[in-house]
C-alpha cells in the first residue's frame, strides 16, 4: 500500500480586531542566496476591487530580514507589526480583509483572503448620509399620503 | 568552497590510426561503434540502431555552487600504451544550448600519461579547479565539458576536432546573489 500524503500550510482562522490595534504577523520562507544579504518584507491588509488586489497601504508595516549566505534551502522566520489606522486618518474602513506578507518588487508572497475582520471606526457624518436621505424622503412623502 | 565532479572519457589510445569508414570496438568494453570517415562522425550501436555520438549527457548528480566558489573537475580514462607527454586539455563551465557550448570559465592545462605496457588497462586521472567569478555569474552556467588531444606521441584529434570529449548538462546548481525563495507562508497573526 502506498500512502500519498501532501503537506500544505494550515489555513488561518479569521480574527476580529479594533481600529488602532497593532497586529504582529509571524511568517517564514525557505531561501538560497550566494552571499550575505537582506530583504525588506512588508505585511498588511488587502481587499479585491473589481478582481484586483488592492493593498491598504496606509496600514502596512515592514521589516528588514537578514539572509546569511545559504547554498541549500534554509528556513527564515520573522515577524512584522502593522497598525490598523482609522479610516478618518486615511486608514482602513470596517470590514473583512485579506492578509498579505510580501517582498515588494518580487513575486514572493504569502496571503490569505478574509482573515482580518476590522471594526470600531467611529461613525462619521459621511456614513450617516444615506440614512439622512432616507429620513428626508420619508418626511416629504408621508405628509403627501396623509392629505389624500 | 570547492565542490567536485568527475568525467570519464572512455579508452584513450596513443598514436591512433587514421580511421576509415567501418565498424570499431572499444578494446576495453567491447562496445561497437561505426565511423563515417567522409563526414568524420562516430555512431554508437545499441539495440539494433545507430545513434550519433554526442559529447553531452545528463549529469549523474548536481553540484551546488555560488559566485566565488570553485569546481574541481576530475577526468579519467582507461589507458594501455607508451608514456605520452604534453597532452592538451580544456576544462570548461558554461552554457550548452542549440548553438553549442558557450564557454564561461576555462582552464587549459597540459599533463602527462605514464606508460602502461602491462597489457591491462589502467585508469589515468587528471583534474583542474575552476573558480567562478565573485559577480556576474548567470544561473544558466550549469553545464561542463572536458576534452583532451595532442601530446607526444599524439593521442589523436585536435583542439577543434578532439577524439576525446565529454560533458554533463545541468551539472551545476548556481546559487546567485539574488535570493530564491520558496514555501512562503504565514504562521500566525495576533494583536500585540
Amino acid at each position: 500500500m502506498t500512502l500519498d500524503i501532501a503537506f500544505s500550510p494550515l489555513a488561518l482562522e479569521p480574527k476580529t480586531f479594533n481600529i488602532g490595534d497593532t497586529i504582529r504577523v509571524t511568517a517564514s520562507f525557505l531561501y538560497t542566496v550566494g552571499a550575505d544579504t537582506s530583504v525588506t518584507v512588508q505585511a498588511g491588509p488587502y481587499q479585491y476591487k473589481l478582481g484586483i488586489l488592492d493593498r491598504i497601504g496606509s496600514c502596512f508595516g515592514s521589516t528588514e530580514v537578514s539572509l546569511p549566505k545559504a547554498t541549500t534551502p534554509t528556513e527564515k522566520q520573522f515577524t512584522i507589526d502593522f497598525i490598523l489606522l482609522p479610516s478618518a486618518q486615511g486608514g482602513i474602513k470596517d470590514g473583512t480583509y485579506g492578509l498579505i506578507v510580501e517582498i515588494p518588487g518580487t513575486d514572493f508572497n504569502a496571503k490569505q483572503d478574509g482573515v482580518l475582520v476590522v471594526t470600531g471606526n467611529p461613525a462619521s457624518i459621511w456614513d450617516m448620509i444615506p440614512m439622512l436621505v432616507m429620513v428626508m424622503m420619508l418626511g416629504m412623502i408621508m405628509p403627501m399620503m396623509e392629505e389624500k | 568552497m570547492i565542490q567536485g565532479l568527475a568525467l570519464f572519457l572512455g579508452s584513450v589510445v596513443a598514436d591512433p590510426p587514421d580511421y576509415t569508414t567501418g565498424w570499431y570496438h572499444d578494446p576495453v568494453t567491447g562496445q561497437p561503434y561505426y565511423y563515417d570517415a567522409e563526414n568524420k562522425k562516430w555512431y554508437i550501436y545499441a539495440a539494433g540502431y545507430l545513434y550519433a555520438l554526442g559529447y553531452m549527457t545528463a549529469a549523474p548528480k548536481q553540484v551546488t555552487l555560488s559566485p566565488g566558489d570553485s569546481l574541481k573537475i576530475t577526468l579519467s580514462f582507461q589507458y594501455i600504451g607508451p608514456a605520452v607527454t604534453g597532452v592538451s586539455s580544456r576544462y570548461c563551465i558554461g552554457v550548452y544550448g542549440a548553438l553549442g557550448f558557450t564557454e564561461k570559465v576555462v582552464l587549459t592545462p597540459t599533463f602527462n600519461i605514464p606508460a602502461n605496457l602491462t597489457g591491462t588497462p589502467v585508469t589515468v586521472t587528471n583534474y583542474a579547479t575552476l573558480a567562478l567569478p565573485a559577480s556576474g555569474v548567470g544561473s544558466d552556467w550549469d553545464d561542463i565539458y572536458v576534452k583532451i588531444w595532442g601530446g607526444t606521441p599524439a593521442i589523436g584529434g585536435s583542439e577543434a576536432s578532439p577524439n576525446y570529449i565529454f560533458g554533463y548538462e545541468n551539472a551545476l546548481l548556481l546559487v546567485t546573489l539574488a535570493p530564491t525563495i520558496t514555501e512562503f507562508q504565514i504562521a500566525d497573526f495576533v494583536k500585540v
